[in-house]
């Protein structure tokens, strides 16, 4: 696929600033991924939100029973706080499932970023400015679609909050983040569209008043705040003390602390031992001993593939460094991500709201998806 | 089909004119804007850059000469703007007339005489968005509008309330101590997933 020569260009209008990193391309839309309708409806669409219920139920049942939170190593002083979230009905943005899926056979689940996911925008807009200026410049036919209607639910998911936010909303992200601040802009940018006045706050420039308040740089109250920083460092940071005192709504909710732990893919497994879609995972017991094949050991809470090991089924070693070594760890079953042209794939599967919302492909050279891994556009085709 | 029918953004860029699907007429979104009491109260907000606000502001000063309805008795101003917001203007070649006092400026994308929407330029200039110019976005003089409801208008007339459109008033909190998140997160590369 012949790429569009002024897709620089296009980028940098539509604020899309890191679609190269480190000297790398980022975006690459040299090549496309193709579904057919029944691929993406059956194959993804349909066990994206079939997971995605099993997870409420696992989020139900967690906010219930001791046991779960003490096997996610979730602090005992943030209990309460996550069940009265859960409870009181605290509404949720988004989330994505990463599937391995080669167009046979059911696509796996490899993980939950349930918390804090990226790579939105440009599923969400630029893979679908690429598509409409493709069909547009005869390089694919009319009448090609894409799943992708993130943008359209993420509205109505703002629509919806907006009657129940008093005007005012605060996005955080942490300094130096060029990526992470895109992804809380693009969301201020449907907030505004909905009604929502979007203020940003630096996630370190967050201030306590004397009743355990939060503030923003300008002192004024956060009522609203969607964070992209994990729920598992804010409550190892200072300010976690007065989380429950806040009186803030916080997106993603405090609930979500229990689906962006990867003892979830553990406990998923143990509900529901034998899923089509889901791969064999367990706590586990042992830690230091070495991984026999075919198992992959990852910590509670990483991100972005760091600190992963992986002893393939014929005993090849592949591992990642990190800085999440302070956590519990699963063994989650080995399954060979797809490889298209020597490169492997990882499907993004997006919830927004409740609904299956769309998708975006990532690539990496090796089987760990890093957060370097290109993404890809899609289509399906006629 | 399965992918959104139109999208636009607002802040963060301009999306080229497309629509889903070919023949359909992409949907016009609502037109944003937000309210602005003074300069420094659009560059603390930080929504748009200072040079915007800027922009912006000084074609809302500019634009209430023109555009301001202009009576002949301070009562007939006040009786549409309030009590306290009118001034008298006279110029060199002798006129005298009353117009209500600018209270603020709105700022926002600006619907060309062809339709087309364009977003704003929120992070510096780019694409179609000029200071002031065709398509671009724009700043217009905004005045009180008479009661007691806090409400707002512009020259046509068109009111709108302190709520969701204008800035409002955020409660403020006596802030003791910041920094207390984040530390965990220094200590780790990235969290993205």
């Amino acid at each position: 696929m012949t790429e569009r020569p002024d897709w620089r260009d296009q980028a940098a209008g539509l604020g899309f600033r890191y679609h190269t990193i480190g000297g790398q391309p980022y975006w690459d839309e040299s090549a496309y991924y193709r579904f057919s309708l029944d691929e993406i409806e059956n194959d993804i669409e349909r066990p994206t939100a079939e997971l995605h219920e099993l997870c409420k139920d696992l989020v139900s049942r967690a906010v219930r029973d001791e046991s779960y939170l003490i096997r996610l190593a979730i602090p005992e002083r943030h209990w309460d706080f996550i069940r009265d979230s859960w409870l009181r009905g605290d509404p949720h943005l988004y989330g994505r499932m990463d599937f391995a899926y080669d167009g046979c056979g059911p696509a796996k689940l490899f993980e939950l970023n349930y918390d804090t996911p990226t790579s939105l925008y440009e599923a969400a807009v630029f893979q679908w400015v690429w598509l409409e200026q493709s069909i547009e410049r005869g390089a694919l036919a009319h009448g090609t679609d894409q799943f992708n209607s993130l943008q359209e639910k993420l509205l109505l998911a703002f629509g919806a909050l907006a009657p129940h936010i008093g005007g005012t909303m605060h996005f955080a992200s942490v300094r130096g983040s060029e990526e992470d601040r895109a992804t809380v802009d693009y969301l201020a940018d449907l907030a505004f569209q909905s009604g929502i006045r979007p203020v940003h706050v630096a996630v370190e420039d967050i201030g306590r008043t004397a009743e355990g308040r939060f503030t923003d740089a300008e002192n004024r109250l956060i009522e609203t705040i969607f964070k992209l920083y994990p729920w598992e460092m804010l409550f190892a940071d200072e300010f976690a003390s007065s989380l429950s005192s806040s009186r803030a709504t916080w997106l993603e909710p405090p609930w979500k602390a229990i689906l962006s732990n990867k003892g979830a893919l553990a406990l998923l497994w143990e509900r529901s031992p034998g899923h089509p879609n889901l791969l064999p995972t367990h706590f586990d017991a042992s830690p230091s001993s070495a991984l026999p094949p075919g198992w992959v050991r990852k910590p509670l809470c990483s991100r972005e593939g760091a600190n992963v090991e992986i002893v393939t089924s014929t005993g090849e070693r592949v591992a990642s460094q990190g800085p999440y070594t302070d956590f519990p760890y699963i063994r989650q079953a080995f399954h060979a991500l797809p490889r298209f042209a020597g490169r492997y794939a990882l499907v993004g599967s997006w919830i927004v709201g409740d609904l299956a919302a769309g998708l975006g492909m990532r690539e990496d050279d090796s089987l760990i998806t890093r957060d370097t891994a290109r993404f890809v556009p899609h289509i399906i085709a006629l | 089909m399965k992918r959104s029918r139109t999208i636009e953004l607002a802040l963060i860029g301009t999306v080229p004119l497309l629509a889903a699907g070919c023949g359909q007429q992409p949907q016009p979104p609502p037109l944003s804007a937000v309210l602005y009491q003074n300069l420094q109260q659009c560059v603390r907000d930080g929504k748009v850059s200072p040079e915007v606000c800027a922009q912006a502001y000084a074609d809302a000063v500019r634009d209430q000469y023109r555009d301001a309805p202009r009576f002949d008795s301070l009562a007939q101003c006040e009786a549409q703007f309030g009590y306290n917001q009118c001034h008298p203007v006279t110029t060199a070649s002798g006129g005298h007339w009353f117009m209500p006092a600018l209270a603020g400026f709105l700022i926002g994308r600006a619907m060309s005489p062809y339709h087309h929407y364009y977003g704003w330029g929120g992070y510096g200039w780019h694409g179609n968005a000029r200071p002031g110019g065709f398509g671009g976005f724009s700043g217009q003089p905004i005045y009180r509008a008479r009661g007691d409801r806090g409400e707002w208008q512009t020259a046509q007339g068109e009111r709108f309330g302190s709520g969701l459109r204008g800035p409002g008033a955020p409660s403020v909190g006596e802030t003791l101590s910041r920094g207390g998140f984040g530390r965990s997160g220094a200590a780790r590369f990235s969290w993205g997933g």
